[in-house]
């Protein structure tokens, strides 16, 4: 199981607006050699994305064209990437369409190959976000995505979890609350 | 946030980060705030 699957690194990133050029978005395979030889993954079964934004998802038609790759995901993100023409006004989107084999909704609980996880709606970076908690070895971590950040790179010299906003994303004002409770 | 009580964050970009409970009150403060200022209040 992955959670997000999507670039390797900022470098991949798609800052301007040259499509055609050098730095245009484009997936490439990563991580999946040394996942196979250093930890024995041979198969990729399921992909559940934390939010809809293109550096976290354009990996998983990849996934689901060599693997198989079942890709579940919160209700507000399913649509998003599944039609994801229908919401072209929606920054971030990435273009190709992603199949979505379950739909969770809020506060559910779900099992892959006896891992407990949950997942929750959680706005901020953008509306439709979800956090994904999973118990693992005896801890709780939270997939937070984009709305979980660690601000260093901005400056800020302690390590802290801060919530984004950003407001071309669909902002609205009760994401506050709704990441909060 | 409150009710998932997280050991641990991993972010989107970059390391994990150990969360406790004085953190978890830091995050919800900070979405307090901001919240403030976004309402004027």
């Amino acid at each position: 199981m992955l959670i997000d699957y999507g670039l390797v690194s900022p470098g991949h990133l798609h800052f301007g607006n040259d499509h055609d050029g050098m730095r245009a978005l484009r997936f490439v395979e990563h991580h999946i050699d040394q996942l196979r030889d250093d930890y024995g993954v041979r198969d990729i079964e399921l992909a559940v994305p934390t939010h809809i934004h293109d550096d976290h998802v354009c990996g998983i038609p990849f996934l689901q064209k060599h693997f198989g790759t079942q890709c579940w995901a919160l209700d507000c993100i399913a649509p998003v990437i599944f039609d994801p023409a229908a919401w072209a006004s929606t920054p971030c989107c990435f273009h190709k369409p992603i199949e979505v084999h379950r739909i969770l909704y809020d506060g559910e609980a779900f099992q892959c190959r006896g891992f407990d996880f949950e997942i929750y709606y959680a706005p901020g970076q953008t509306e439709y976000h979800a956090f994904i908690l999973g118990k693992i070895d005896g801890k709780r971590i939270v997939f937070g995505g984009d709305n979980l950040l660690n601000p260093q790179a901005g400056g800020i010299a302690s390590v802290i979890a801060i919530h984004s906003t950003v407001m071309r994303n669909s902002f609205h004002l009760e994401m506050h609350a709704a990441a909060r409770r | 946030m409150q009710a998932i009580k997280p050991d641990l964050v991993c972010p989107g970009h970059g390391e994990l980060i150990p969360m406790d409970a004085l953190r978890i009150a830091e995050y919800t403060d900070y979405i307090q705030r901001k919240e403030a200022a976004f309402r004027c209040r």
